[in-house]
This record gives C-alpha cells, structure tokens and sequence, in this order.
C-alpha cells in the first residue's frame, strides 16, 4: 500500500518522491557564477599582476594595506597578492578541467558508440581498454603521463582527458547497448543506413542528455586532480597561479602565514563542492536512472 | 465475543498536496472465528486502514484520532514497546506481494521462526518442529529442504505460503490479509483461499480480509464492509450485500464485477473517486453516482443509516 | 562456481596484459628515456652509449618481448635513483602503506557506517542534516589541502600532533583522516541512501508486523542488504583510494609506496614509477576479483556472472 494508491486522482506522485525533488542548487550557481566572472575579468578585477614580486609586501595578512593598495586576502612569500592569483588560478582550473572534460568525454562518446552499435571483437578490444582505465588510479596514470611527456598546460589538458574518457565510454556503451534494440534504431538499418550515418542521426542525439550529465558530474573530479597534480608540482608550472600550486606554496609558511594556503584550499573546495551540486542536480532532473553513476 | 472493536479512526497523511485523508472516521467490529471483508477500489483507503490496526503507519502518515480496541485494550494508548508484544504474537498481517514481502537475503528458517524466537522464546529442536509444522500447515511440501533456502529458490506461490506460514507462525488471533491473492495465478488462488479458510477455522482466527475481488469476498466472509473515499458506506452481511444492496456505490460495485461465479476485479465504474486530499463537503459519490438527488448536496457527509438486519449504508435515500 | 572464478582470473590477466603493454608504449615509444636520464648538454658519444646500455638500439619488438619476459619473473627492471630493483623497493616500502591504508580504511569504513545509519535512521531531523553536511564537506575539499588544514591546527597552532616521521599511533591519526576523509563521506552518504531504501520494503514491513524490536530491524534486515552496494563502492574506490597514497605520504612524508613514487616523479625515476604503476594494477585486479566472490557471498540472489 503506498499513498500513491491512495492520492491517484490528483496526482499518481509518491509524496516523498516529491519531498526529495529540488528546487534549483542557487548556492552553488552563484558561487560557480561567481567563479566564472572572476576567471573570465580578472585582469579587471584586480590592480596587481599575479606574477610580480614585491619584496617590501611579504606575507602580510588578508585585509593589509600596503603602499599600493588593499590586499584583500593578503600576499605570498614573495609578495604578490592573493586574491589576483585565486581569479587568475581559476582561469587556469576552469579552462584546463573544461577542456579535459570536453576531449575525453567526447573520446568516451566515440568509444562508447562505437564499441557498443559495433560490439563484436571490437567491442570487447575497446572495453578491456576501458578496463585498465578504470582499474588504475586515475591520478597515478596522469602523473606518469606528465613525466613522460614533460609537465605544461597542454599536457595537463591531456591527461585529464585520459582519465576521463573511460567512464564515458563505459556508461555511454550500456546506454548505446539498449537503444540499439529501439525499432527506430532496427528500422534505420533495415532501410540500408551505413552503420556511420545510424551511430551519427539515430544514437548520437539519444545519448547526449547522458553525456552532459556525465560532463558536469565529471568536472569536479577534474578540478579536485588538476589542483593536485600542480600541487605535487606535476601540473602547471608556476610562475602561472594554479590552486593547486598555490597552497603548495603555502605549505613553507604554515606556521606564520597560514592564509597562503587557507585561500585557494578553500576556492578549491566551494567550487568542487558547487560543481557537484550541480552536477546532482542536472542528473535528478534530466535522468533520475544514472543515480549510480557516481 | 467481540475482539476487535474500531471506533472513528482517522488516519491522515501530511503531504504537500495537502492532507489525504486516506482513513477518514472508520467504525467496525469483528468477532473471535468471524472473516469481515473490506472492498473498494484502489484507491479507497483499504490498506492504510489496516496498517493503521497494526499502527504501522510511518511518516508523513499518522493516525490522528480513534480507538482501536483488541481485547479491551486501546493499542492506540500504547507504547511502541507495548505495541510490538502485540505485533506478530497477538495480531498480524498478510502483506501482497508475496516477491517483495521476504527478506533476500535471509533462509526462510530465519524468517518464519524469527517471530516465534521473539515471542514464544522457543529455540533448537523445539522451534524446528514448531517450524515444519508450519509449513506443513500452509501446504508446503519437503518443509526440511525449504526451510534451509533463500526466497529467491521458491516460487511466487510457495513464497506467498511462506508469507502466510510467518503471518501465523505465533498463533495470533486477529489476521488481517491485504490483497493475498492478487499476485497469485488464478488455480494457486483457490488453493490458497481454501488453506487460509481451514486455517481460520482451525485456529479460531478474526480474519479482516482486504480485497477488490468479490469473488473472494462471497467465498470467504461472513460479513461485508464497502469502503468508499476512506469511509465505509455500506456493511452488512455477505447476502445482504450481495442480494440487498442499499448504497449506489456497492449496487454499482456488483454491476461492473458481472457474473459473480467469474473472479473478476471492480474497476470499471464510470469516473474517478475523487482526491482524498480534497473531500467535497457532500457525499463523496456524488459526482458519480446514478440515483442522486437534492438532499445529496447539503454540505454534510451523510451519516450510517441503520437499516434492518444490521445493515448500515451511508446514503440519504435511507434517511 | 570454480569455472566463473577462472574467466574473471583470464579476464584480470587480460587487463594486466593490456597495461603493460600500455605503459611500454608510454615508456619506449611515446618518451624517450635517454632526453630523460641525460643531462641537455651531454656529448652525442655520450648518447650513443646510453641508449646502447639500455638496449634501447633494438627493434620494438625484441625490447616489447624481452620487457614483457621479465614482467612474468617479476623482473620491473632497476630504479635509477636507488640503483636497486623495483620490486625490493616496493617491497621495502609497502608495509608502512599497508598498516596506513589499514587504519585510514577502517577508519573511513566503521565512521562511514556509523554516521550513515545514524543518518538513515534520524532521517531529516538534526542528526541527519549535520550528518549531511559533513559527508558533503568530506566530497568536495581536496585531500592535499585537507591534510594542510590538520596539520596547521593541530601540528602547528595547538601543537598536539607531530607533523610527520612514524613515530607511535599519534603519527597515524592526521594522515589516516587525511587519506579516509573520501572514503568515509562516500560510504556515508551510500549506506545513508541505500538504508532508506530498504527501511521502505516490504520484507521490513513484513518484520515489523512480526513485532521486531527496531534495532534489531535494522542490523539483521537493514544492514546486510544495505551492505551491497557498499560493497561495490568500495570496490570501484579502490583505485580512486591509491591516489590518496601518493598524496597523503607526499604530504605527511610518510615512507611507503606514494612516497616512493612521488620520489620517482621529482626524480624522474621512470622505471621505478612505470613499475610501481604495474604493481598497483596487478593488486587492483586482484582485489577486485575478492570483491566479487565477496559479493556472492553477501547476496545469496547474485550467481558469480552477474556479480558485474
């Protein structure tokens, strides 16, 4: 017996059911909105250049005025102001993790088609493939990825997408798997559609909402690894501000200068946190079904 | 000798749709040996009233006023505590599903003797026979080899048994059995009404029997009670009910069952019952009932009119 | 059962076999060890006999064969740095890793447990939404700056813990809630969720109309289904765990394999950090496959095959 039984007339939904339905994540909108002009304005935001020494303002605390101006969240160890290297460090978070999201995830959407419209030999080649991926630690991966290669931005945007495709592909591949057996799909290739032309008009369109609910709930991850790889100094070189490289900074200067690393940990986590809101949310809406997928 | 006395039970859910008044002022009595038959649609607040007896209602649900009396005690007064040395050893329940009522991942041995661990405090030998009795008691072949397996080894009639040998397992008095057929195939629901006949009998037992089936009812009860909109609007006897008939409601409930001798399901009634969210002020079959007329439209729920024979029916025809 | 044990162990070798051959390619072919070990201005006859000490003169082929004859003795080839072979270096420092990860996992999995039935079973009310409001900090802030974070107060401000070296039990507590943070919010909010679930089936029902007092409602019927998917979190965070090695000991200077491995990395020690990756893949592989015979034996319902 549930209430639906009960309550049918009106509406045939589960109360709780409803009760669990959110409205939409604003916290994390705003503070990704936030997040986002701040990457895109900050060389307006600021007065100071992220990268410039100034010896005289060494490790001064969050809210000092210095002969220059207000240092909003203080300066570093060698003088260069906080807040101005946490907007320009979310540029470099946000363009690196975006991009990494949007190459693997449109490499595991290939691989996810192809493997599953194709299956076959193909098919179990490509998931052994995905196997290894998914078995290994991901940060491990791209750390012996940038050894090899050298660190860089390029190469950082390359290994997130390395770590990334693989669960695309696998999720993308179940879903491929079942609308594979849709008429429409069956239809399609009776009338003599080239196995290219069904993958591209009949599945393609069908998984995208998948695919940018995987985006959005894989993004996170790629930030939280991008601030860690910079922060295990294998990311983005500085002098370029990353979050990650910044609290590694700040590590030296615990004891007395505690806001070095304080600050960008704390950016780092408000948009993880954000992001996964998001991405929760977008999921609940669009496609209750892939609740696993985390 | 009266068992089980309800009085005005109200059972409400605080939804955001509103309140759904699902059990909405519920008055019955029923005897030691005697099977009452509760019928109505889906819909109709059949199920919530029965778990309420057991007051497991969980939230957003809860029974706002009433009395539920078993043997001279309100359970309703109870502590929780109190409440579960009733649970199971006094009154207990058939649930539907007979696939979803069992625990996957415990042997039915665990299942079925649990109940009488907690109660009877029987263990080793003596619960095992008391455990193969009971299955034999519900028509379970090899009782030995399916006390050791998991639900999933059984089929859907054997788990339905199984459901039932737990439900009986501490000799309760009072059983109340929601829809225990419905999930069954039509020859393993024969059997299974016959075995739940005998075992009433056997044990004595007050059964309240939830169905939308009437060929059930008429084979089952001795009496009837017909719920409409989370209030009963008719009861009397099985033959009153099916031969008299005094509320629209039941008249249309055995017009759209057809031949009785057929086991059909009621649900063809012309419209909707309406939101349990929102009653109208009126009779509650208003909207869709043939034989209505003025008086139907005073803003008052008409009353139980006692008819001859016990009867009762909720209708100003009888006023 | 004996036959599906041994198609998920030829399906382990499989993925074992993929990887190396991943990591050779990565290793031989896409970098070029030489540019690596050679300081920039080395002389070409300096080259030259690196690359023939290294063999690395020969074919593909003959290297990608002999690379993978040694793997099957267990030869992972010598580190640069350390001038030993891989595998004693692993060896030597995998059991400080393992009685860290011991602590840390039961830390993360017994906290997890606890706060999510707690959760579970207050459902709503002030318990559940604290609860929540860890579980939703532990997945967002980043296991690096967390560890920072313990360390400035209760190392550098209050003064209550040592920061690093492996000295007694007190030196376990800051990594071990570094390394278990994820792990505790993840299992948390699993078996929070999933409890709720089954606390709304009708086999609890069904127990609760047998009069089952509510603990024991929800340790014999509650827990164990609630444990499932548990399970299989833990297996697929695995993995995700080992990340929490190399930056948990970079950070607390713990002496086991993430160390080792980061050391690798500042070093640009190839082999040993392309070794330790075949390692940890191999033990991953067989983890998992203890996951699944696990699995079965949790979920009676569940034959081997369908495990995944």
């Amino acid at each position: 017996m549930t209430i639906a039984e009960i309550a049918r007339p009106r509406s045939t939904r589960h109360p709780k059911v409803r009760s669990r339905r959110q409205g939409l994540p604003w916290f994390a909108i705003i503070v990704l909105g936030l997040t986002v002009f701040a990457a895109a304005f900050a060389h307006l935001l600021s007065p100071y250049d992220p990268n410039i020494m100034s010896l005289g303002s060494r490790l001064k605390p969050p809210g000092w005025i210095g002969p220059d101006g207000l240092h909003l969240l203080g300066t570093d160890s060698i003088g260069r102001d906080l807040f101005t290297r946490i907007c320009y460090g979310a540029r470099v978070s946000l363009l690196v993790a975006g991009i990494g999201v949007v190459f693997g995830g449109g490499m595991g959407l290939i691989v996810g088609i192809v493997a599953g419209y194709l299956g076959g030999r193909i098919d179990s080649v490509l998931m052994r493939l995905t196997d290894v991926f998914m078995a290994l630690p991901s940060l491990l991966i791209a750390l012996v990825f940038v050894m090899t290669v050298g660190p860089g931005l390029v190469t950082t945007i390359v290994a997130l997408s390395i770590i990334s495709w693989s669960r695309f592909a696998r999720i993308i591949r179940s879903e491929v798997l079942s609308l594979k057996e849709r008429d429409y799909v069956l239809l399609a290739r009776v009338a003599g559609c080239s196995p290219l032309r069904v993958m591209a008009v009949h599945i393609l369109p069908n998984v995208t909402n998948t695919f940018v609910i995987l985006c959005s709930l894989q993004v996170s991850e790629l930030v939280l690894t991008e601030s860690t790889l910079s922060f295990l100094g294998a990311g983005v070189p500085p002098p370029t501000p990353t979050w990650g490289n910044m609290a590694a900074d700040g590590r030296d200067f615990l004891s007395n200068a505690w806001w070095i690393s304080v600050a960008p940990g704390l950016a780092l986590a408000l948009v993880v946190y954000s992001f996964n809101a998001f991405g929760d949310w977008l999921r609940d809406k669009l496609d209750p079904r892939l609740k696993q997928t985390r | 000798m009266t068992l089980l006395e309800v009085r005005g039970l109200k059972t409400h859910f605080f939804t955001r749709q509103g309140v759904v008044k699902a059990v909405d002022g519920v008055s019955f009595d029923l005897d030691r040996g005697e099977t009452l038959g509760i019928v109505g649609e889906s819909g109709s607040g059949k199920s919530a009233m029965s778990l309420s007896l057991l007051r497991l209602i969980s939230p957003p649900g809860e029974i706002v006023e009433g009395e539920v009396r078993f043997d001279g005690v309100d359970l309703l007064q109870l502590d929780e505590a109190q409440m579960q040395t009733y649970r199971g050893r006094h009154m207990s329940m058939i649930l539907q599903d007979p696939l979803s009522s069992l625990n996957p991942v415990l042997t039915i041995a665990d299942q079925v003797g649990e109940g009488i661990i907690l109660h009877d405090r029987i263990r080793g030998e003596k619960l095992q026979r008391r455990l193969i009795e009971l299955m034999q008691l519900v028509g379970i072949p090899a009782p030995e080899t399916r006390l050791g397996q998991y639900p999933h080894q059984l089929s859907g009639g054997m788990r339905q048994r199984v459901v039932g040998a737990i439900s009986i397992a501490c000799r309760p008095e009072f059983l109340i059995a929601d829809e225990p057929t419905t999930a069954l195939d039509l020859t393993i629901q024969l059997q299974y009404l016959n075995t739940l006949k005998d075992i009433q009998r056997s044990e004595n037992l007050a059964l309240l029997l939830i169905t939308h089936d009437l060929g059930v009812v008429a084979k089952m009860c001795d009496r009837v009670a017909v719920m409409y909109a989370g209030k009963i609007v008719e009861t009397g006897t099985v033959e009153d009910i099916f031969d008299r008939p005094k509320h629209p409601y039941t008249v249309a409930l055995l017009n759209s069952a057809g031949s009785l001798d057929k086991v059909e399901r009621l649900n063809s009634i012309e419209g909707q019952p309406p939101s349990l969210a929102d009653l109208p002020p009126n009779c509650a079959f208003y909207e869709r009932c043939p034989v209505r007329f003025e008086r139907c439209l005073t803003p008052e729920v008409p009353p139980l009119f006692e008819l001859a024979g016990g009867q009762q029916a909720r209708c100003w025809k009888h006023e | 059962m004996l036959r599906q044990v041994g198609r998920r162990v030829v399906q382990g070798l499989v993925t074992l076999f993929v990887l190396a051959t991943i990591v050779f390619i990565l290793a031989r072919v896409i970098g070029n060890p030489v540019d690596m070990l050679l300081p920039s201005e080395a002389t070409a006859g300096a080259r030259e006999e690196m690359i023939h000490r290294l063999r690395l003169d020969e074919p593909y082929y003959v290297q990608y064969l002999r690379y993978m004859g040694g793997l099957l003795v267990g030869d992972l080839g010598d580190s640069l740095r350390y001038q030993q072979p891989v595998m004693t270096l692993f060896l030597q420092s995998f059991p400080n890793t393992l009685r860290l990860a011991a602590v840390a996992m039961t830390f993360a999995l017994a906290a997890g447990f606890a706060l999510g039935v707690l959760g579970a079973t207050h459902k709503d009310g002030l318990i559940d939404r604290g609860i929540r409001a860890v579980t939703v900090f532990g997945m967002s802030v980043p296991a690096f700056w967390l560890g920072i974070m313990l360390i400035l107060i209760f190392s550098v401000k209050l003064r209550l813990l040592p920061v690093a070296r492996v000295e007694g039990w007190q030196s376990y507590i800051l990594p071990a809630i570094t390394w278990s943070m994820f792990l505790l919010a993840g299992v948390a909010r699993l078996v929070r969720s999933s409890m709720i679930e089954v606390m709304d089936t009708e086999y609890v029902k069904l127990a609760r109309i047998k009069g089952v007092p509510r603990a024991i409602l929800i340790w014999k019927h509650c827990l164990r289904n609630a444990l499932l998917p548990v399970i299989t979190f833990a297996g697929v965070q695995l993995a995700f765990l080992l990340n929490g090695s190399v930056v948990v000991e970079a950070i607390f200077a713990w002496p086991g394999v993430g160390r080792l491995i980061y050391s690798g990395i500042v070093g640009r020690d190839y082999p040993l950090v392309q070794g330790c990756l075949l390692i940890v893949g191999f033990m991953i592989v067989v983890i998992n496959l203890l996951v699944d015979i696990l699995y079965t034996y949790v979920d009676p319902r569940i034959a081997f095959d369908e495990a995944r």
